[in-house]
């Protein structure tokens, strides 16, 4: 009787508890989504006419060939300004986690881009990257070329955009993973013989390999939903899958179909977390 | 060989020097856009041409009497307090849930209380403006409060996450032993103990609200938020007052960085 009521007080406590964060999550999160997805069904605007519920926004999202495409520019933005970030970032956080001395510093710096707005980066390289900016003149300075440049509104300056915003992604996991590597390991690699650069890939890079996959996934999610880059300092022949919605939405009429690439995207964000998790948990048990 | 020997002491320097060319590099590439942008807004000609002609406090004098501008300051700071008072309540309560209590169902709050995490962003801003629209709540500074919370509270509960489940919980008991009620425990004990994670998570949870553009531009209805405001200037006509507006909003920014930096430990159990 007395655990029965002890078990009864702990069930009523842990409901208070839990109860502001799981409602919350249910009203403002899970019917939000499912209020997407059934908007997503809807023939057209409900304002305009009574909507019936087809399939057809879905047939158009993956048959139409601009989304098709715009979804595969997407992916391709992505992975280049993955890869380029993991290579870029790797040798630094190799330095601030075995050499630098003032690392908690550096990283504090390295971290300002994540902190100001992304639309504060984005509207900062277009200052740059302007037809008489910085770059331009400073180039023109050198005499490396005549005419100004056309450096904005094309897919160099969304991947630099990218490439900007999600630094401190890829820098921090990288830094951490290294700096879990033990100096004892790699002083042994040398000792046997291994000249750096085996070390470097025979040791370093297998065992910091979990940061080397959260960095990745953190970056090719992020880079995968942008919405100012390709807004902001592409062209119309740069947009991304993103910015794609977001026009449905400020520009265009058609809501019904802005849900469902909407929905997919975010079945697709989904996947790809699984997907990540899975790898992830095998890397860990492996290293 | 004595020349060898001395040339191999010298090499692992070189190394180093080309390491700090590098990070120094970097940290030039990560710092020349912020800087030039709190450049022009001192310049005083109203055009982005290098190099900067002189020394002007007109933009700021404008910032000071733009209504428009004042206005979407005081919005982004009402709802980032908002905001975080909510994220820091809710979050808290959450995290010691789930992390001191067993239960069935816990596997999945886990994985729900990240999702939000995971779909921020568009998806996220279009299914609140849906749902928003449905059962008809207005847009402005409420709606938008609310689905700040919705998405940011989840980062509170990761950071209070670490601190909880790395705890020595014997000072807890000791408590209880000598005749502490659990209530009595949880402020006296615990929460001093996790308040460091408390913080960082606030700290947090205020610069990721104040900075936020894609909910608060579809939420916040025809009124604006500081990065709203912005994406509206530089879209359609970029003036030097942009520039003053972005130096207030980097400035309210390294603020924070600062603040935040003493708390690095908790916030970097976000990237594992």
């Amino acid at each position: 009787m007395k655990r029965a009521e002890r078990v009864e007080k702990r069930n009523y406590k842990l409901t208070l508890i839990l109860l502001p964060g799981v409602a919350w999550l249910f009203l403002f999160y899970l019917i939000p989504t499912l209020v997407m997805f059934r908007y997503s069904l809807l023939s057209n605007m409900p304002h305009i006419a009574p909507p019936t519920f087809t399939l057809s926004n879905y047939l158009d999202a993956f048959c139409t060939t601009l989304y098709a495409k715009v979804f595969l520019r997407t992916a391709g933005f992505s992975t280049s300004v993955t890869a380029m970030l993991l290579l870029s970032c790797f040798p630094l956080a190799y330095y601030l986690a075995k050499k630098a001395r003032r690392q908690k510093e550096i990283l504090v710096l390295l971290m300002i881009p994540f902190w100001t707005s992304q639309v504060l980066r984005a509207f900062a390289w277009m200052i740059l990257l302007g037809r008489s900016g910085m770059v331009n003149v400073l180039l023109g300075k050198l005499h490396l070329i005549g005419e100004p440049l056309r450096l904005l509104y094309n897919w160099q300056a969304v991947t630099m955009g990218l490439f900007y915003s999600y630094v401190p992604y890829m820098v921090l996991p990288l830094y951490a993973a290294i700096g879990r590597v033990d100096d004892a390991l790699l002083e042994a690699s040398t000792d046997l013989g291994a000249n750096s650069w085996q070390t470097l890939w025979n040791v370093t890079i297998p065992l910091s390999l979990p940061g080397i996959v959260s960095g990745a996934a953190l970056v090719f999610v992020a880079s995968f939903t942008d919405v100012l880059s390709p807004t902001l300092l592409g062209g119309p022949s740069n947009e991304m899958i993103s910015s794609v919605i977001f026009n449905t939405f400020t520009m265009g009429s058609n809501w019904p179909l802005g849900s469902a690439l909407s929905f997919i995207l975010f079945a697709a964000l989904l996947l790809a977390a699984a997907l990540i998790m899975v790898i992830s948990s095998r890397v860990r048990y492996e290293t | 060989m004595n020349s060898r020997q001395g040339f191999r002491q010298y090499m692992p320097d070189l190394n180093d020097l080309a390491h700090k060319l590098y990070v120094g590099c970097f940290l030039l590439f990560i710092f020349a856009p912020i800087v030039v942008t709190v450049l022009y807004a001192f310049n005083s000609s109203r055009y982005f041409v290098w190099p900067i002609q002189g020394f002007s406090l007109e933009w700021f004098r404008q910032a000071r009497h733009n209504r428009l501008l004042i206005e979407a300051f005081a919005n982004s700071v009402i709802i980032a307090l908002a905001t975080t008072a909510l994220c820091t309540a809710i979050g808290t309560l959450m995290s010691f849930g789930l992390v001191r209590f067993r239960f069935r169902g816990r596997g999945f709050l886990n994985i729900l209380v990240l999702l939000p995490v995971v779909t921020y962003g568009i998806v996220s801003s279009i299914s609140l403006l849906l749902f928003f629209d449905m059962v008809h709540i207005q847009r402005g500074i409420g709606a938008t409060i609310l689905g700040h919370t919705t998405f940011l509270f989840p980062f509170a509960v990761v950071i209070i996450n670490g601190r909880l489940a790395n705890f020595d919980t014997s000072l807890e008991e000791a408590a209880s032993d000598l005749g502490a009620r659990p209530v009595r425990v949880f402020f006296d004990i615990t929460l001093p103990l996790i308040m460091p994670a408390i913080v960082a998570g606030a700290l947090l949870v205020f610069t990721l609200s104040f900075d936020d553009f894609i909910l608060s531009f579809f939420l916040i209805g025809n009124t604006n938020t500081l990065p709203v405001y912005i994406f509206g200037l530089i879209r359609y006509f970029m003036t030097p007052a942009v520039n003053a507006a972005a130096t207030a909003l980097i400035g309210v920014t390294m603020i924070f960085v600062v603040l935040i930096s003493f708390f690095f430990k908790e916030i970097r159990t976000i990237w594992g």
